[in-house]
């Protein structure tokens, strides 16, 4: 009876009218289309079997990458110090799972969808491995023909995933109306991921103790040397996951305020961490860098809490003149270095304190902010100053993996704020700034990117005062950022002229300044217009990363086509470039997709508020 | 006491020219409807007054202040005078309670509780408390244009100018729109109302004036303007839209 009383109607479920007219509707409506059909799977069973074929043919030496696997991700990184780059991934994972429990939102989602995924996955491997070829030709004048999937394999293969299918065809018609937490379910992705590097074997090269390459190639599990530390780093991420999500429950506000801050330091401690490996002594860090501190943060204090009192206030201007006065004086002096900086943060802080601190609780967050950036800014430069003790043969610390990525982090990272301004300046009525923004944009844009990476390489140290030099590294970054930053303006531009006229004039007329109607009103509306050419910039600023091999940096894509097929000595993978492009392409592309489709998530969440 | 003064202002969009020389004193809870035919002026007018449009000749003073390039004394009008357009311009981005409590927030300094409890009290005023988590783009013209009002009220500015407010909404909603401004205009706020709704003009309005080709035609009060109206151009202007 109660059950009758709250029983809501559901829509009708689409039928699913067979697969006979499914087929006759879609595939076989007229003799035009049935003769399409044909033609194309005919054409698709043929491309996919030649495909797999040269994938599993016998000529290719897979050993090429499973070996080089470590060259690829870190290039010459001294194996020493790899506990330092484990640590960092930790610290930046730990941060992630913190962020994602803190923010996690329940969402649910139905065993249904998720099952209907696995089947198409399933359904596409059972497909390929029913029409892969079990012979393939290996040499194409005498014919010679070699097998490489045994029809007993084969079958076996089959059952397996035709039992996995039928599994998740099962969950999906049984268990449809189950729901599963969407945060579960990422963590069980992820951990599949995990057991993945546990139990897939792959071929790889070993040699015996007297450094001859043992054969046939033993099968190790594909991730032999770092299961272990990802295994740890998982166990960590879903902690921390735990964490995040049990500081959410408590309702713990300054988390809020703590977790972005740490993510903008994140860049800075990776770089000083793995780039460098610094000689902090303690007996200095103690006698100078300690008490500079806390004389700094007791100024701020005074600062703070005082400079808005009635008396004071009115002479504000003096001191910010004064101080200004005092930070260029320091500045030229011959004092610790540790000094100079901080003044000019002192003069900002003094410019800006009467405003900001209006009341009790803003006063405290600019002091927490005030110290805890003077004391961060003296670490690093300490960091900075004192000799690194990291050992590299060859002429960068970077290569691989790590470059690319590096150079793709930081070019997006830094020319992201530039291309803003650079947007601003090219719309801005002020006629200098504008001419300045349209000529450098349009300089940047008209030169081709090899030609600003040599200007970077070859010319920068003209242009820079003698003494001043970057690392090889630095200076593609630098490169990157401008020529991204320019073509990113321009993206930007397009977003703010799609913003109407009235925008404009409701922000003016209900009384925000031209700081506040930028960055409250136009900005947020420009960038959100602008996503989709933002998201295909980013992916090829990604792939661009590729063309710094051509300042001598060992880039993923060099190590591929250059190194790797070059090695002869110890295991021979002489001319092993088809099997390494192959490698790197489908490393670039699980990238770029994955990034692809988060962005397509960001929109559709963002899309809430259009018009 | 007049709270606007405009003296003899005037302004041109390249060799047209928009204004031939305004004057004209508006007192402190006067609700004043101006009207015309479109391209006379009266958009452009009381656009000077917050300085969205720039005169270019003459002088206007709001509360006491002079509208000149001065930064200080622009923000300082734009911030006691709260402006309703024909389009809404309501800020999509933000639900209906931050676009209200924003300008509160950012130039009034005031805390986030005591803005949105502010802006909760307008939105029971212009009868949409329901709506304040949803965004401009789910609600109907009316809604929105209810939204903007109070969006300018949350500023606790001295005077209202609404620009043709009424103008791009479906019939059905103009009332409620129109209903709102009339509680408005009897609680005694100063309002400039540039529109054509004449029912509206009869029932709330202090003065009726009639612009036409940038001059000021006719200054009367609703019941002379309707009634017996001074000029011949008032005359064709009210037998061509009654």
């Amino acid at each position: 009876m109660s059950d009758n009383l709250n029983t809501q109607e559901s829509p009708p479920e689409i039928q699913f009218a067979g697969v006979n007219r499914w087929l006759k509707e879609n595939l076989f409506s007229s003799t035009g289309s049935s003769i399409l059909t044909f033609l194309s799977v005919g054409v698709i069973i043929g491309l996919f079997r030649s495909i797999i074929g040269f994938f599993i043919s016998p000529e290719r030496e897979w050993t090429a990458i499973t070996y080089n696997l470590r060259l690829y991700m870190v290039q010459a990184y001294p194996e020493s110090d790899f506990i330092r780059v484990w640590i960092t991934i930790g610290l930046v994972l730990g941060l992630l799972g913190l962020t994602w429990g803190f923010n996690s939102v329940s969402e649910k989602v139905s065993l249904k969808s998720t099952s209907t995924t696995f089947m198409k996955v399933f359904s596409s491997i059972f497909f390929l491995i029913l029409i892969a070829p079990s012979t393939v030709v290996i040499d194409k004048v005498e014919g010679t023909e070699a097998e490489v999937l045994q029809q007993s394999l084969r079958f076996y293969l089959l059952g397996i995933f035709g039992i996995l299918l039928l599994s998740s065809y099962f969950i999906r018609t049984r268990l449809a109306k189950q729901e599963m937490a969407k945060d579960y379910l990422n963590i069980l992705y992820v951990g599949l991921l995990v057991v993945a590097l546990w139990l897939i074997k792959v071929p790889t090269v070993t040699f015996d103790s007297s450094n001859v390459r043992l054969d046939p190639d033993p099968y190790m599990s594909l991730a032999t040397s770092t299961k272990i530390p990802w295994t740890f780093l998982y166990v960590l991420l879903v902690a921390t996951f735990f964490i995040g999500k049990y500081l959410s429950s408590k309702n713990i506000k300054s988390v809020k305020r703590i977790l972005p801050a740490s993510w903008l330091l994140t860049p800075l401690v990776v770089v000083t961490w793995i780039y460098r490996k610094p000689d902090f002594t303690m007996t200095q860090i103690a006698t100078l860098d300690l008490p500079i501190i806390i004389g700094f943060s007791l100024i701020g204090y005074l600062v703070i809490n005082f400079l808005n009192s009635e008396k004071l206030v009115q002479y504000q201007r003096f001191f910010v003149y004064g101080s200004l006065l005092i930070a260029l004086v320091v500045f030229s002096l011959p004092v610790v270095r540790q000094l100079k900086l901080p003044l000019f943060m002192l003069w900002i802080l003094i410019s800006i304190a009467p405003t900001i601190a209006n009341s009790k609780e803003s006063a405290r967050n600019l002091f927490i902010v005030w110290t805890v950036s003077i004391a961060i800014l003296i670490l690093l430069m300490r960091g900075g100053a004192s000799e690194s003790l990291i050992v590299v043969p060859g002429s960068s610390i970077y290569g691989g993996f790590a470059l690319t990525w590096v150079i793709a982090f930081f070019g997006i990272a830094i020319s992201f704020p530039f291309g803003v301004i650079l947007a601003l300046g090219r719309t801005s009525t002020f006629p200098i700034i504008r001419i300045i923004c349209t000529a450098l944009i349009e300089l940047v844009r008209s030169v081709p990117f090899i030609t600003w990476l040599f200007f970077g390489s070859v010319m920068l140290t003209f242009f820079l005062p003698s003494g001043v030099e970057f690392d090889e590294v630095v200076r593609a970054v630098v490169v990157t950022s401008i020529f991204s930053a320019a073509y990113l303006a321009e993206n930007v531009r397009g977003g703010l002229q799609s913003i109407s006229k009235g925008q404009f004039e409701a922000a003016d007329a209900v009384g925000l300044s031209t700081l506040q109607r930028i960055s409250l009103i136009v900005m947020p509306q420009a960038l959100r217009a602008v996503i989709p050419p933002i998201v295909s910039q980013v992916i090829s600023l990604f792939k661009d990363t590729s063309l710094v091999a051509i300042v001598g940096l060992f880039d993923l894509l060099y190590i591929g086509s250059k190194v790797i097929p070059n090695q002869s000595q110890g295991a021979n993978f002489l001319g092993t470039i088809q099997e390494n492009i192959l490698f790197c392409a489908i490393f670039y592309w699980l990238f770029t997709y994955s990034f692809a489709r988060r962005s397509m998530k960001i929109e559709k969440r963002l899309g809430l508020g259009e018009r | 006491m007049s709270i606007i003064q405009s003296i003899d202002v005037k302004k041109w969009y390249g060799d047209f020219q928009a204004l031939k020389g305004i004057t004209m004193d508006i007192g402190e809870g006067e609700v004043l409807v101006i009207c015309g035919p479109s391209g006379s002026g009266k958009s452009t007018f009381i656009r000077c007054i917050n300085r969205l449009e720039q005169h270019q000749d003459g002088q206007i003073i709001v509360d006491g202040i002079e509208l000149t390039n001065d930064l200080k004394n622009i923000e300082a009008i734009r911030s006691e005078v709260g402006m309703v357009f024909q389009s809404f311009n309501l800020f999509p981005h933000l639900t209906v309670l931050q676009n209200i409590t924003l300008a509160p927030i950012w130039v009034r300094k005031k805390s986030k509780a005591d803005a949105e409890e502010k802006a909760m009290e307008l939105l029971e005023r212009v009868g949409i408390p329901e709506q304040a988590e949803k965004f401009p783009g789910q609600l109907s013209g009316g809604q929105q244009q209810r939204v903007a009002i109070a969006r300018a009220l949350a500023m606790e500015p001295k005077i209202m100018l609404f620009d043709e407010p009424t103008s791009a909404l479906d019939p059905e909603m103009i009332k409620e729109v129109l209903d709102v401004m009339k509680e408005l205009a009897q609680s005694g706020m100063t309002m400039i109302v540039v529109t054509h709704e004449m029912g509206f003009a009869k029932e709330v309005a202090d003065r009726v004036m009639l612009f036409d080709e940038g001059q000021l035609v006719e200054e009367n009060t609703p019941d002379e303007f309707f009634n017996n109206p001074k000029s011949d151009r008032t005359k064709l202007f009210l037998s061509q839209i009654l």
